[in-house]
């Protein structure tokens, strides 16, 4: 144990002196454990993150294991709780680490959010989005959001996603064009029927590493950096992850953030 | 009872800004963090830093026993503040070192003195005294209905560097 932990000190030292105790105490929270999910925790575990808190109701089934990291087949066999599945990934790589696993919708034990460091959002709706987003905002937590999708085009499919960086007072997911009032009101006119989006590994995986990139640089900044958002944008043709031209024409204030009286509980009482 | 303390770095860097400006007569300079909260469970606070009320060049008073010493109207402005906004309300002050900064017993005594006086304005809310060194912060929370201040065990710095600080 102190040897593998030596050597991943060792092998991470450009992160800085206190790397290893920064990422083990960080309490990080992974909200959705499916395709992107499983990713993002299984790299955190490996970087050394040690505080984590990870929730989905849901259980695996046959048509998770092709994206779901470290599901077996036995796990769709019994539906074992997704949370479960993800707790034995992360205790394999760091048995040291402490999970918190919430088997529940994350608005029915959204307390466990506030006090996290940083919130990653592998979910797949704008909605659960929109919700996530702003209550990371309201206690002033550093939000991660993947998403990707495939869409059928006129000579196949085509897909497309992005990590981003929602920081307070910095530009959110209305600020960059994901979050927009007709896709929530597409997504909402299709409720119940939209089944499961399309799902594949190797997009997953190339977001899910490049977030976990970012929450790593948050903490343990191997350079300067500046700015206060991050987008990517991926292109599943071209296998590329580029810096959105969109940065260019945001805000220097968020304008759909800007009311500090939406910090914290509302109607709060000791 | 766990207490943690969150701030953005773009308020820290206003708070800081203005606490090394020099006064004509004051040694260093204090202000108010305005504050709101959340719960946690079973037993705990988030205080999450929203705005910063600066002490004016004019509200201090000339005395020579302490490194600053604020006039009523400043006090009056920060309760005042507490009053409109529903916030809480903590006083910051900066110690010139690196390091984790410690309260001299004049802090101790000093804020003992008068961070209650919020709870004549805003007795719902937790008041509280913040001390900033170069690199890092300290602080301490009066909760409602307790007498004695808590000691924030860990603070946060949220920017473009998510700094984390255990005390």
């Amino acid at each position: 144990m102190e040897l593998n932990r030596h050597n991943r000190q060792v092998n991470q030292s450009f992160l800085g002196t206190n790397s290893e105790s920064i990422l083990a105490q960080a309490r990080i929270a992974i909200i959705g454990l499916s395709g992107g999910g499983s990713h993002v925790a299984l790299q955190l575990a490996h970087v050394g993150a040690g505080n984590f808190v990870v929730i989905d109701y849901d259980h695996v089934e046959a048509r998770n294991l092709n994206r779901l990291v470290g599901a077996t087949a036995r796990d769709a066999q019994l539906g074992t709780l997704k949370t479960n599945v993800i707790r034995r990934v992360i205790k394999r790589v760091n048995p040291r680490a402490k999970v918190l696993a919430v088997p529940k919708k994350w608005q029915e034990e959204a307390e466990h959010l506030r006090d996290c460091d940083v919130i990653f959002g592998c979910v797949d709706t704008f909605a659960e989005r929109q919700q996530l987003e702003a209550a990371a905002r309201r206690y002033l937590i550093p939000y991660i959001d993947i998403g990707m999708d495939v869409c059928p085009v006129d000579d196949g499919f085509s897909i497309g996603g992005q990590v981003v960086l929602s920081m307070p007072g910095g530009p959110c997911l209305r600020c960059y064009g994901i979050l927009t009032d007709e896709r929530l009101s597409r997504e909402a006119a299709q409720y119940g029927a939209a089944g499961s989006r399309p799902q594949v590994v190797w997009a997953n995986g190339v977001l899910a590493s490049t977030a976990v990139g970012i929450c790593v640089q948050l903490l343990c900044p191997w350079r300067n950096r500046q700015g206060r958002g991050i987008l990517r944008e991926y292109d599943g043709e071209s296998h590329t992850l580029s810096a959105s031209n969109k940065m260019a024409y945001f805000p220097s204030q968020c304008p759909h953030f800007s009311d500090s009286s939406s910090v914290g509980d509302p109607f709060w009482k000791p | 009872m766990r207490v943690l303390f969150r701030i953005a770095s773009s308020i820290l860097e206003i708070v800081r800004e203005d606490l090394r400006r020099p006064h004509a007569f004051a040694l260093e300079r204090v202000g108010f963090l305005s504050c709101r909260f959340a719960r946690l469970k079973p037993l705990g606070l988030v205080i999450l830093a929203c705005d910063y009320l600066s002490v004016a060049d004019g509200e201090y008073v000339n005395d020579s026993t302490v490194g600053a010493m604020m006039g009523s109207e400043a006090i009056r402005k920060a309760l005042q503040f507490a009053y409109n906004n529903d916030v809480g309300m903590f006083h910051v002050h900066m110690h010139d070192h690196c390091g984790s900064p410690r309260p001299s017993k004049t802090d101790l005594d000093e804020t003992a003195k008068f961070i209650p006086d919020f709870w004549h304005v805003k007795p719902q809310m937790p008041h509280g005294a913040m001390i900033f060194s170069r690199d890092s912060i300290s602080g301490r929370c009066w909760y409602p209905a307790r007498r004695k201040p808590i000691s924030i065990s860990k603070l946060a710095i949220v920017g473009p560097q998510l700094v984390c600080i255990w005390n």
